[in-house]
């Protein structure tokens, strides 16, 4: 398995089981949903390494920059079904093939009788300069079309060969002259007029070059149609494939879009409607937006509830999947989930083996997932800015203090010069104008997104925009929280505006003042570096509260951002964060306020990377234990806790 | 029909390496064949076989099946040649001459008797193709070798009947070899076949009734008839006879048996002791038999014997007579005609032991002389000093007659050719086989003498000479007989 897959073994056995299926057994079109970098590219990557070399399968990037007509993409997925397999017969694709003939060159004719007459005399010469030209008919789509074959990011080396040898081992010359049978099945078809075959043909060409946008479209579902007929046909012969694995990428876009309607409809159409077998093609597509058809993005009108990758089956598919008599039925969409520190760990020992100069980080890896929450794009943008620049190897202050600036770095060689902030954030928010990416770094500042939308002014336009790309953390929670790594990334922006930051965060306590929830409010106070208030409050709070509501109360507060600043490490920021004049006497209150600025910056993992702070942390809490006469168990266990620290597996489980 | 789902690569694999097998198991055996016949090949029609790798089958005169025999092979193979090159003018048939070619001590013939046979085949097919006995349709001569004692009679038969089917033609088969259970075998096979067969020195009585079958000789019992004839007018009044009674060996029984019968009567010829036997088939025992007659005979005290045996046994049984014990007695020894099969060399042999030896033999070039009007003076006459054979094949005396029977018998298949050519159009080894029985009034014009046939094949009272062997080897011819005393004379 592929670096990319670690964490995705669901969908490996998913797909390998859709691939296992009769061949007229219902398939589900896999979508695989999460935000850009969520690992969906590696995906494919990893899907066609492994299936690749005993499936026929072909692989479209529908998110390149060059648009992407259905039909080029029908034409580019025929060549790369055709590869001819060891252990299977060639696959053809006589129907589609005819069907992109016919609707390719405008017919001269005057009347259909002429067309009718004409039909065959083109096709052939049309035929003929094409192979005169590229060697094949289909093989002239690469011409127009072939960007959008591509490779998908970080797929390895064997899928990129594999990849290849799809592309070149494509047939070199149409099946003779087949034209006839094919040409029937068109003159049967229902969404054309004419019941003669010749005639059909005709009529798809005056569709693509006279018709109207109806025309278009009814021209594309037929030829989405012709393609599943065509597999239908290929499988139903003996030493033929059982499936067809199609890798659709980036189908988010307009086109990608576009490209999954007609594909779905097609089979609707020809399943359900028509009552056909159902076509043999295994679906995988990947998408970093939520799509429109499915309605609202809060999913409320859509029957379907997101599943994740790792208990994805075909029995989970068929429990869940809407009524067949709805085209909703086919989906089976998998949200993306982010890597846990166990699968951060892994994934750079595995990286370990291409590049052994990462062995000094592999301590790292609890920075790492704190750092990036585990979004798979995110940890590979860490471990190459590793790779390439001077950090210090060994553990310690040093190493800390490099760490503390880490968005702020940048490679030291290679083609791109940004810092990781940079480069991340326009990876994340690619589609984002200046102006909303500005808007959203004071968002930000909120936990609850649709707070910050709301009250900083940009409206629900960006938090559905927001939300739409999946960037949003953990779906389902309560709080509508942005993803830990863009807004981490974000407020490391917008600390960069000091005044910004404090009249954000200033904003954003009045309004929590406002509403009564003291608790968000002195997060944000604290995020304004206003250490005596929130000091005075957890003070007052500690003997009226049990110790168990405090600790949290204590811990959602001090988990506030920070703008500390960029020198030193851990200790060098506390003594700034230190009392002008230092208490005379251990007090509740001199306790709390020195267990509050530990905890503020330990909670930063660009403040603390190494989380020297525990121990100091476990001694607050053992002090406050002395100062409190009873409930003192709950503090007791807090200072274990710290004092022998254990990484949470998720970005959830840190408090 | 349900969907096939193995790998098509490894299903191409096994279907690629069952054809691989499948040809190999061919190819192997055929290629193992083709060498093995490659090696067995000696010529065209011709293969060895046997542990004595004997080349054996059918020739056209092309394969020399022994040294001896390649001139009048080379003289044979051009006639064909020159038949077959004025095939569309003239249309031919083909007459087979088939004995054993390839000679061992096993065989009764030896090598000079063969090779006259031959030479006398040949003078029959030129005198038909283009000689005196000019005709058509052409007869091209093919040269059937059965190998020693018959031994491979089955192949070259089957060679026979394939060329009965081919541009060749054969509708009759001559020769026949010497009268033994192989060549019986064979001679059925053919005829079962539907071919003609002329048999040229088979004179075993029991070979008769076969269809299509005639011959030219005069039986064993002809033989043993003109003997005892001959011996009566000699006043000769005591015999006794002495018998090969080796399986097979029909020649000696019938020519035993029938001088048993027909030479005691009631003048008072008769045979002092039952038959003397001996089994030739039992190699380490039969000149110990011989040696212990030699002293019976002495005790019986016969004026002749009659020797029922093979040419060669008779060469080891007068060594031991010629040693006897009691040397001031003589005996005549009468014998049949495998004496004829003897060498000029073991008939020297034989004439050195100084006993008197008689024999009847099959034909003699001295007959015309003796009695012109008992055979063809035109056929005669090839055979005799300065005649065609003498110019064709010089220095190679041909006292023997197996010259003779062997052009009688060809000269007899092509008058069949030639009648049924005539009858019926088409000639066939049937028509031609039907035609021997309608030469009552075509007699052949034989060298041997005129030949007619009785049903069962046998020739109708065929002339014997009787000859002598004198003391210099050589046989004389004493008088010329018949089974009734006087030979078919012309009609």
């Amino acid at each position: 398995m592929g670096v990319g897959l670690r964490g995705r073994s669901g969908i490996i056995s998913l797909v390998g089981e859709c691939l296992r299926l009769g061949p007229a057994d219902e398939r589900p079109v896999i979508m695989l949903l999460g935000p850009r970098g969520s690992g969906a590219s590696e995906a494919h990557g990893a899907l066609m390494e492994k299936f690749g070399p005993e499936t026929p399968f072909a692989y479209i990037n529908l998110g390149g920059e060059q648009s992407l007509l259905p039909r080029y993409g029908l034409a580019l997925i025929a060549r790369q079904l055709e590869r001819k397999l060891p252990r299977y017969r060639r696959s053809h694709f006589p129907r589609l093939t005819l069907g992109l003939l016919a609707s390719d060159h405008q017919l001269r004719m005057t009347s259909l009788a002429e067309g009718r007459r004409n039909i065959r005399r083109e096709l052939d010469a049309f035929q003929e300069r094409a192979e005169a030209r590229y060697g094949d008919y289909l093989a002239a789509f690469f011409e127009v079309a072939g960007g959008a074959v591509g490779a998908p990011d970080g797929a390895s080396t064997a899928a990129l060969a594999l990849l290849r040898d799809a592309l070149r081992r494509g047939r070199r010359r149409l099946p003779g002259r087949k034209f006839t049978s094919s040409a029937a099945w068109y003159g049967g078809h229902p969404l054309l007029q004419s019941r003669d075959p010749w005639e059909a043909l005709v009529e798809l060409n005056l569709w693509r070059h006279d018709g109207d946008e109806d025309d278009q479209e009814r021209l594309d579902r037929v030829l989405f149609s012709a393609l599943l007929e065509d597999m239908r046909g290929n499988v139903r012969h003996s030493f033929m494939p059982r499936s067809y694995l199609l890798l659709l990428d980036n189908s988010h876009t307009e086109y990608g879009r576009r490209f999954l309607d007609l594909l779905i409809r097609a089979r609707h159409d020809d399943s359900v409607v028509a009552g056909a077998d159902c076509d043999p093609l295994t679906v995988v597509a990947s998408s970093n937006r939520w799509l429109p058809r499915w309605g609202p993005a809060t999913g409320d009108q859509w029957p379907w509830r997101l599943r994740g990758p790792d208990r994805a089956s075909l029995t989970d598919w068929t429990e869940h999947r809407p009524g067949r008599d709805s085209d909703d039925t086919w989906w089976y969409p998998l949200r993306l989930r982010d890597l846990n520190l166990d699968e951060v760990r892994i994934r750079i020992e595995l990286e370990l083996r291409h590049h052994p100069d990462l062995a000094p980080f592999t301590r790292l890896a609890p920075f790492i997932h704190r750092l990036t929450a585990g979004l798979p794009r995110a940890v590979s943008q860490v471990l190459e800015l590793f790779r390439h620049s001077t950090v210090p190897t060994e553990d310690g202050a040093e190493q800390d203090r490099w760490l503390r600036t880490l968005p702020d770095r940048t490679p030291r060689e290679g083609e791109d010069t940004r810092t990781l902030v940079e480069a991340a954030l326009d990876h994340l928010l690619r589609g984002f104008d200046p102006m909303q990416r500005a808007a959203l770094e004071e968002c930000a500042a909120a936990r609850d997104l649709s707070i910050g939308t709301r009250l900083l002014g940009s409206g629900d336009s960006l938090f559905g925009e927001v939300r739409g790309r999946w960037l949003l953390h953990s779906p389902g929670t309560v709080t509508p929280a942005l993803h830990p790594w863009p807004r981490r990334l974000l407020l490391w922006r917008l600390a960069a505006r000091p005044d910004d930051w404090d009249a954000v965060h200033e904003l954003l306590a009045e309004h929590f003042r406002s509403e009564g929830r003291t608790v968000q409010e002195m997060y944000h106070r604290l995020a304004a570096e206003r250490i005596d208030e929130v000091t005075g409050y957890l003070v007052a709070r500690f003997p009226t509260v049990p110790a168990a509501q405090w600790i949290s109360e204590f811990n959602t507060i001090t988990a506030a951002p920070n703008r500390l600043g960029q020198a030193g490490g851990p200790l060098e920021l506390l003594a700034g964060l230190a009392p002008e004049e230092p208490p005379e006497a251990v007090t509740a209150a001199s306790v709390i306020r020195e267990l509050i600025t530990v905890r503020w910056v330990w909670s930063d993992p660009l403040a603390d990377p190494g989380m020297r702070l525990n121990d100091m942390i476990a001694d607050g809490f053992n002090q406050l234990s002395r100062l409190r006469r009873n409930d003192i168990v709950a503090l007791f266990n807090e200072a274990e806790r710290y004092r022998h620290w254990r990484h949470p597996l998720t970005s959830a489980g840190e408090g | 029909m349900p969907r096939l789902e193995w790998p098509l690569h490894i299903v191409r694999r096994v279907v690629i390496g069952v054809i691989v097998v499948a040809l190999l198991g061919v190819a192997v055996p055929l290629t193992v064949n083709w060498i093995q016949e490659k090696r067995a090949r000696c010529g065209d029609g011709v293969v060895k076989m046997g542990e004595a790798r004997e080349c054996v089958g059918v020739t056209d005169g092309s394969y020399h099946f022994a040294g001896h025999l390649k001139a009048v092979e080379e003289k044979i193979k051009a006639e064909n040649d020159r038949v077959e090159k004025d095939a569309d003018k003239d249309p031919y048939v083909s007459v087979a001459y088939m004995t054993s070619f390839t000679l061992t001590d096993d065989d009764s013939n030896s090598e000079e008797s063969v090779r006259h046979e031959l030479e006398g085949a040949y003078l029959a097919q030129r005198r038909h193709n283009q000689g005196d006995l000019r005709s058509s349709p052409k007869i091209k001569l093919l040269i059937a070798n059965m190998g020693s004692n018959a031994g491979h009679w089955e192949h070259t038969v089957d060679e026979l009947i394939d060329r009965k089917t081919s541009a060749d033609k054969l509708v009759a088969v001559t020769g026949l070899g010497p009268s033994t259970q192989e060549s019986l075998r064979a001679l059925k096979r053919l005829s079962a076949h539907g071919l003609a067969l002329v048999a040229s020195t088979m004179t075993a009585t029991n070979i008769e009734g076969i269809k299509g079958f005639v011959r030219v000789s005069p039986t064993n019992v002809d033989e043993a008839y003109a003997a005892s004839a001959y011996l009566k007018k000699e006043k000769v009044r005591t015999a006794v006879v002495v018998q090969d009674d080796a399986q097979g060996n029909y020649y000696a029984k019938s020519l035993g048996r029938a001088f048993t019968e027909v030479f005691q009567d009631a003048e008072g010829h008769r045979l002092v002791a039952d038959r003397m036997r001996y089994d030739s088939s039992v190699r380490s025992a039969w000149q110990n038999e011989m040696r212990y007659m030699s002293d019976q005979l002495c005790r019986q005290k016969p004026q002749a014997v009659f020797f029922a045996g093979r040419g060669k046994h008779l060469t080891r049984f007068l060594d031991w007579i010629a040693n006897r014990s009691c040397q001031e007695r003589k005996f005549k020894v009468i014998t049949g005609d495998d004496t004829t099969n003897l060498t000029a060399k073991e008939l020297r042999h034989a004439a050195d032991t100084g006993v008197e030896v008689f024999y009847t033999g099959l034909a003699h070039p001295d007959m015309w002389q003796k009695d012109p009007k008992s055979v063809s003076g035109p056929s005669a006459r090839h055979f005799q000093p300065g005649g065609s054979l003498d110019q064709w094949f010089p220095s190679d005396p041909r006292h023997d007659g197996q010259a003779i029977m062997a052009h009688d018998a060809v000269l007899t298949a092509a008058q069949g050719i030639q009648m049924a050519n005539g009858s019926q159009g088409e000639v066939t080894g049937e028509s031609v086989a039907r035609m021997f029985h309608q030469m009552d009034s075509h007699q052949v014009p034989g060298a041997g003498g005129f030949i007619s046939f009785e049903n069962d094949g046998n020739p109708r009272n065929k002339a014997i000479p009787i000859l002598h062997l004198n003391a210099k080897g050589r046989s004389e011819l004493v008088e010329v007989s018949a089974r009734r005393g006087e030979p078919a004379r012309k009609q």
